[in-house]
């Protein structure tokens, strides 16, 4: 019991951190670098302890980062699913047309403006003379996850 | 020094993660109309299983081996569903692949292949797919509540987060 109440502190100090941080600065922790920083002092870490515990926490505390690490763009920007149920479901907008004009004006309506400055902030794109181009880290994403679609054979947007 | 079993504890988790992806391609193989049923069916099917399997060894278990051995799998769990789930619905993937197969493409011709209005088009059509919205005369409602569950979790996170919609 005592493990669980532990763990839950450990949390709870890690999320409402989050939020502080968040909401009154605007300094979102979940970063590549920051991810990789924790990877890292926690393989140091295990290596030099090298006991059952300390593993097992430090393979828990990197876990539970990840996982707010990709729960966090959900929160911060709008998905196009859920704003679509936002609308029929709170707002009660049923028709097509209605729908579809509430979702363009929507932050949604923006999306891939917003995604494309994303991109560049996180180094996957340069722009040239107002010309996208692409960067080596960002090209071997976009194999990865086509080697995940058509392994697990999905349908998606992108293909 | 750690002990066979010990290490069995620690790569336990992963292992059935490893089984979890398995059986869902397997599913996917089957039938790939609906990869958000066959996802959940295989993670129901695999947790119920390494329940079961950590209740079998629970004797020889510590709490905080019980509890490192739910808490991994349901961890690496969500992270391999948000894994299958990016190259189906990610819009900053999909901008991503069209400048890798477009090089200097311009902002312009980018949202004449991918704009809001096709996003909608095709969220529209995948919600009505995976039953999750259903249409009755040119107006759409809800029609898996469960959803409701999602939406609800963003939004007060949202809330929580001080991020305006």
């Amino acid at each position: 019991m005592q493990v669980l109440v532990n763990w839950i502190i450990f949390f709870l100090i890690y999320f409402f951190t989050q939020i502080f941080l968040y909401r009154l600065f605007k300094i979102n922790l979940n970063k590549h670098s920051i991810i990789l920083f924790v990877i890292v002092i926690s393989l140091i870490i295990g290596f030099y302890f090298y006991s059952l515990e300390v593993i097992m926490n430090l393979i828990i505390i990197n876990l539970a980062i990840i996982c707010f690490y990709i729960t966090m763009p959900g929160i911060i920007n709008d998905g196009p699913a859920l704003t679509i149920i936002d609308l029929i479901v709170n707002k009660k907008i049923n028709k097509k047309e209605k729908l579809k004009k509430f979702f363009l004006k929507s932050k949604v309506g923006k999306a891939i403006e917003k995604r494309l400055k994303l991109n560049i902030s996180s180094n996957f794109m340069t722009v040239k003379k107002n010309r996208f181009v692409i960067n080596k880290s960002a090209q071997r994403i976009v194999i990865f996850f086509h080697l995940i679609r058509k392994i697990f054979r999905l349908k998606s947007d992108a293909y | 020094m750690l002990t066979k079993f010990q290490i069995y504890i620690i790569l336990a988790p992963f292992l059935a993660t490893l089984i979890l992806g398995f059986l869902f391609l397997f599913f996917q193989v089957i039938s790939n109309k609906k990869y958000l049923f066959n996802l959940f069916i295989s993670f129901f099917l695999i947790f119920f299983l390494f329940l079961f399997f950590v209740y079998k060894l629970s004797y020889n278990l510590t709490d905080q081996q019980i509890f490192y051995l739910i808490f991994a799998f349901l961890c690496n769990s969500y992270i391999f569903m948000n894994l299958i789930q990016v190259p189906i619905s990610s819009i900053q993937l999909t901008i991503l692949r069209i400048v890798y197969l477009n090089p200097k493409i311009t902002k312009k011709q980018i949202i004449q292949k991918y704009n809001a209005s096709q996003i909608f088009e095709e969220r529209l059509a995948r919600l009505k797919a995976g039953d999750i919205i259903f249409k009755n005369k040119s107006h759409f409602f809800l029609k898996n509540k469960k959803i409701l569950l999602l939406l609800s979790f963003f939004l007060i996170l949202k809330k929580i987060f001080n991020i305006k919609n």
